[in-house]
């Protein structure tokens, strides 16, 4: 303080009439939320009811609000008596409806999509009254423009398709009431002379909604029709972000593992992971597998884990006595392809390749096998650093379990006892499916039953390829959505986790054991020749990759590539199946995508019938018999929680109008009690001559006003006379300013209390 | 802060836009990309087309009582502004002379001056907004428009200009006379006190006006003893006040550049109430000191409002031109036998050099309402 005090404002009148464009603008707002709601899969309701009750609703609370306090009262308590008894004589309607609305929102789903038209309407009703008590009453548009927008970018992460006219709405009202609520950033205004305030906000309000209007109508067309261009640009940025936060992280070096399926892009550093050496160059595309997938747990795979499957092959074979570290059914049956392979006797016995596999991180906690290989130990002398795989390529397997030297016949014989029961033990344990996560993959199966291992794969490519899309951007799939039946029913858009998590469910619902699988995939061309002849590799995480495997009699387990090649090709291939087969499979039992059922668009895709999935939410309670009035309870709850704010309101109103009947005396006291709330001076008790001065610097009320509020109130307390009403007045106006600025100075949390619990303000 | 939150949500609502493929996101993110361009054309513009000047630059006003101030503002755009800021720097005078800034062509101008913000609205049209001013010293404060901030109706951009108005408002004292009882003009040393201007140095007889009881605090040498005799009761003479009596009372200021702003305001209240004190003894009262460049002023003082022409003369610290003394003449003076009263910045009031009593500042309310004074 200079000794001088400046005040503005402070007197300013009471403008009357009411403000159309906050009537407009809060409709907008409420009907954006419910067409938001609505836009949830599987939600729908009559707008012919809902739309013109809100309307009606907000019109009243608008007209109660900006006219007589008492009228708004009777309405609130209108509303909360019509409410609760249409709650409490529908309870078993709003219940379901409830439970229904849940399972949507979670992603569960019904099997009938069900109207929910009772539950909307009470909805837009608190959300009016909700809407109105924070813009009309509190005058605070932050927390709603923040819900709102939260609202907005959030409801794609619950899979909400949101629509162009919820987004201008919400838009509108965002914008209007960020006008409407201006009230500067000083502690105080200046007043005007013959100047409506709140008149001037609302032209610039109105004005601003028609520009708005204007630039979204203008938008949104140019958005719908470059929108490819445009997420293209987004994606561009994204990847740069990733992939120098990837660097700083130091993970980009590191090796891809895992059988988590990505639910967004994905983007690729380029960065040498792996050195790769083999003493021939290979013929083939060269799959390392780092990952085996056992069960589908939604949004990725569990690692295989054979140890239970071997202790019960060896159980079957007894053999449990051989088992130790170095011999056991899960070591035989790890090099059995390759060692029968190589004991098969024929005229030019195939010649096994050696694979030196390098990690440049140095970090070996995963390895990455080639297929149809056995660990080796040595080539040609010795190595640095890495390890050794001796692996045949596909074209070299040539297993022929009667045709071995006589003298491997009796390790062929184990050999094929562990085959045929392993068999026996992996049919079961890889054609697991969470049906009730997969409803849809579960229908479509079912409905296009196949019988040979042909036709099944030979499906399952084409309903992949003409479904989907290969991108290495599909954008972001929802939360509440599986990733594997979003990517197939929704939004076709994936890359090879997709495809090859897709493929292998659908092997497994047709009964054929299948596995995920991930790790590199690294084509012959990617091989150079070194200068003592051998033929290097280095692979980066471009190459990494998702395949399917599938367990062929002799072979073991075999990848089938089933994501799309670059040229847009059908790239599966394995023993007994090629291009091809596959054409003329398509060909012979005529499928077409465009008239069969197997075109799973977007409109198929939003009708295709759910599955119930009672099992997935339905917990076993022990409190089944108390059900319902759990429910009642549960439901007063949440009825009491959303009225609390009117009543938290009502409560602070009536506290206020009181302040009205206090004496100067009580008004004092409520000043200390503020200032001891707020932790302002704690040690005052308002009698010290440099209460005024202390209270004005820390506050910013002049110092002036609280030392006539002090002298006006000793004067009550120890003179002689009673105070006018006039110095009453003064009184409760100092306190009005100094509550104000005591507001203002607090933090949120305290902020709440100070309004809403003790109703100072 | 608000620029980087809309920034933020604008960027996030791209961002999902693009990897939830949605285009009425992508059409909200465009439109809000285009209302941030709109936003600070719209600043540019409605800065250009408002205006705001004082409407006065000269007030007065008591100690503590609020002074309103208008402003006019002037929108000649078409759109009206829904927020507007300007910023005020307020100070003292004697503050700005003392901060080392310049005091030019009777202007003060800024100095220790502290900053506040207003903030407001205004339609298309002329306007008058109004702020209230108090000040708590007295002295001459001086309230600036510096600057006026227009917002876009988003309150993203603002645009400001440069505002030269300026509002010097006097304080003067609350208009309080000290009690004060002089000296019998025919006893003693009454002619050192009370003279004739006209006629100095010659005897002053005052005449009785009247007879009253004796109250506690009385000079005993105003007793009327025959009335006293007569009825048994004290009574005290009350002597006319002369209509062309004169009290020189010099202020010795020296220190008033290093006092502070409680000490000055001290100062010139207790000047106020000495000077109206003694105009109720008395018809004029001769006020003298000297002023920041060493020279003497003098100045009779001979009602309220010439009190305060003389608290405006100390305020700004020059010379009364109608009615300056020289040098010499105060000297022969200063050399009379009658002698002078002075106060100084201790608030000490002596008389001829003799200490008569010592105010304190910090009780000063209650001394010159309280007190009965007798010199």
């Amino acid at each position: 303080m200079n000794g001088i005090e400046i005040r503005a404002g402070l007197e300013e009148p009471e403008e009357k009439g009411r403000p159309a464009a906050a009537l407009l603008f809060l409709e907008a707002g409420v009907f954006g939320i419910l067409l938001l709601f609505g836009s949830l899969k599987g939600i729908s309701y009559s707008g012919w009811a809902v739309y013109p009750v809100t309307a009606l609703l907000c019109w009243a609370i608008w007209y109660t609000c900006y006219g007589s306090r008492w009228a708004y009262l009777l309405l609130v308590a209108g509303a909360v008596v019509a409410y609760g008894a249409v709650v409490f004589g529908m309870e078993d309607v709003f219940r379901e409806q409830i439970r229904y609305i849940e399972g949507c929102i979670l992603g569960g789903s019904k099997a009938e999509p069900m109207d929910v038209t009772e539950t909307v309407m009470l909805m837009a009703a608190l959300l009016a009254f909700f809407t109105a008590m924070l813009e009309f009453l509190i005058r605070s548009h932050r927390l709603l423009y923040f819900m709102t927008t939260g609202l907005l970018l959030l409801a794609p992460l619950w899979g909400i398709r949101v629509r162009a006219e919820a987004v201008l709405l919400l838009a509108l009202f965002q914008a209007a009431f960020w006008i409407l609520q201006t009230d500067g950033g000083a502690s105080w205004r200046a007043s005007f002379e013959g100047i409506n305030k709140r008149r001037i906000l609302e032209k610039s309000s109105l004005a601003m909604g028609i520009v708005m209007l204007a630039a979204f109508l203008a938008a949104f067309p140019l958005a719908s029709v470059n929108g490819d261009r445009f997420y293209t640009w987004i994606y561009q940025g994204e990847g740069q972000v990733y992939r120098m936060m990837n660097r700083l992280a130091g993970k980009d070096t590191a090796p891809v593992t895992g059988g988590t399926l990505g639910r967004g892009n994905q983007y690729r550093t380029g960065t040498p992971q792996l050195e790769v050496e083999a003493d021939l160059k290979p013929t083939e595309t060269l799959y390392l597998c780092g990952f085996e997938g056992d069960e589908y747990v939604g949004g990725g795979w569990s690692a295989v884990g054979e140890g239970e499957l071997f202790e019960t092959v060896e159980e079957k074979l007894g053999w449990q006595m051989y088992s130790n570290g170095r011999f056991s059914a899960s070591s035989l049956y790890s090099s059995m392809y390759f060692m029968m392979n190589t004991n098969v006797e024929t005229v030019e016995p195939p010649q096994w390749r050696n694979l030196r596999i390098c990690h440049l991180n140095g970090a070996y906690e995963n390895m990455y096998a080639p297929y149809y290989s056995q660990r080796g130990w040595g080539w040609g002398g010795a190595f640095y650093e890495g390890y050794l795989f001796w692996y045949y390529e596909q074209q070299d397997m040539n297993v022929i379990w009667d045709k071995v030297y006589d003298d491997f016949t009796v390790i062929r014989d184990w050999y094929r006892a562990l085959r045929d029961a392993y068999m026996d033990e992996m049919r079961i344990a890889y054609t697991k499916v969470p049906v009730q996560l997969l409803p849809r993959l579960t229908s479509l199966c079912s409905e296009n039953h196949h019988d040979s291992l042909e036709e099944i794969t030979a499906f399952i490519l084409y309903t992949l390829h003409e479904n989907t899309e290969y991108t290495m951007t599909p954008g972001w799939a929802p939360l509440n959505e599986d990733i594997v039946e979003y990517f197939l029913f929704d939004s076709g858009r994936g890359y090879c986790e997709h495809f090859a998590a897709a493929a292998t469910l659908m092997y497994r619902l047709y009964g054929i054991p299948a596995r995920y699988a991930s790790g590199y995939m690294v084509q012959p061309d990617a091989f150079e020749q070194q200068e003592l002849g051998s033929w290097k590799a280095v692979v980066t995480d471009r190459e990494a990759h998702a395949w399917v495997e599938i367990f062929l009699e002799d072979y073991g387990w075999t990848p089938v590539e089933v994501t799309p090649a670059a040229g847009g090709g059908n790239a599966a291939r394995y023993p007994g199946f090629d291009d091809s087969i596959f054409r003329n499979l398509v060909q012979t039992k005529g499928w077409d995508a465009e008239n069969s059922g197997l075109r799973l668009g977007a409109e198929s895709r939003t009708e295709s019938a759910w599955q119930p999935a009672e099992e997935f939410f339905d917990i076993d309670m022990e409190f089944e018999k108390y059900e319902k009035w759990l429910h009642m309870l549960g439901a007063w709850g949440i009825y009491s929680l959303c009225l609390l704010p009117v009543f938290m309101d009502y409560r602070r109103l009536r506290r206020l109008k009181k302040l009205e009947s206090m004496s100067s005396r009580r008004v004092f006291f409520r000043v200390l009690e503020m200032l001891r709330f707020a932790g302002i001076m704690p040690g005052y008790d308002g009698t010290e001559a440099d209460f005024a001065a202390k209270l004005a610097e820390t506050t910013g009320v002049p110092e002036a006003d609280i030392a006539r509020m002090q002298n006006l109130v000793s004067e009550a307390a120890y003179g002689e006379k009673v105070l006018p009403p006039e110095a009453e007045n003064e009184v409760r106006k100092v306190y009005l300013s100094l509550a104000e600025a005591v507001y203002k100075r607090l933090r949120r949390h305290k902020r709440f209390g100070f309004r809403c619990w003790k109703a100072f303000f | 802060m608000r620029k980087l939150v809309y920034i933020f949500v604008t960027v996030i609502t791209c961002y999902m836009a693009g990897v939830f493929r949605s285009a009425p996101l992508m059409a909200l993110a465009g439109m809000e990309a285009v209302l941030f361009g709109a936003a600070f054309v719209q600043s540019r513009y409605l800065k250009r087309h408002l205006s705001a000047e004082l409407l006065r630059h000269w007030e007065v006003v008591e100690k503590s009582m609020w002074l309103v101030c208008k402003i006019k503002l002037k929108n000649t755009g078409k759109l009206p502004v829904s927020r507007f800021q300007i910023k005020l720097r307020y100070g003292y005078c004697r503050e700005a002379a003392r901060g080392g800034r310049q005091k030019s062509a009777g202007k003060c101008t800024a100095a220790g001056e502290r900053a506040k913000y207003i903030d407001g609205s205004c339609a298309g049209g002329e306007s008058i907004a109004q702020l209230e001013v108090a000040g708590r010293y007295c002295g001459i404060m001086t309230l600036r428009m510096v600057r006026l901030r227009v917002y876009d109706y988003l309150s993203l951009f603002s645009g400001a200009r440069r505002m030269d108005g300026t509002v010097e408002v006097a304080v003067f004292p609350q208009e309080k006379a000290l009690c004060l009882e002089l000296s019998s003009p025919v006893e003693g040393e009454a002619g050192l006190l009370q003279e004739r201007i006209s006629d100095r140095g010659g005897e002053a007889g005052g005449e009785v006006r009247q007879l009253r009881e004796y109250q506690s605090g009385d000079s005993s040498r105003y007793i009327h003893w025959n009335q006293t005799a007569r009825t048994g009761q004290l009574w005290v003479k009350e002597y006319e006040r002369e209509a062309d009596s004169c009290i020189r009372l010099f202020l010795d200021m020296e220190g008033m550049e290093e006092s502070g702003e409680a000490e000055a305001d001290a100062f010139y209240e207790l000047v106020s109430a000495l000077v109206l004190g003694l105009l109720k003894q008395t018809a004029s009262v001769l006020v003298s000191w000297h002023d920041g460049a060493g020279r003497m002023a003098e100045m009779e003082v001979g009602s309220g409002e010439q009190c305060r022409e003389l608290l405006l003369c100390l305020y700004r610290g020059r010379y009364p031109a109608p009615c300056c003394a020289s040098q010499t003449a105060w000297e022969t003076e200063n050399r009379s036998p009658g002698g002078i009263l002075k106060l100084d910045m201790r608030l000490g009031l002596y008389r001829n050099d003799m200490l008569l009593y010592r105010f304190s500042a910090e009780e000063l309310e209650e001394q010159i309402t309280g007190g009965k004074y007798f010199i």
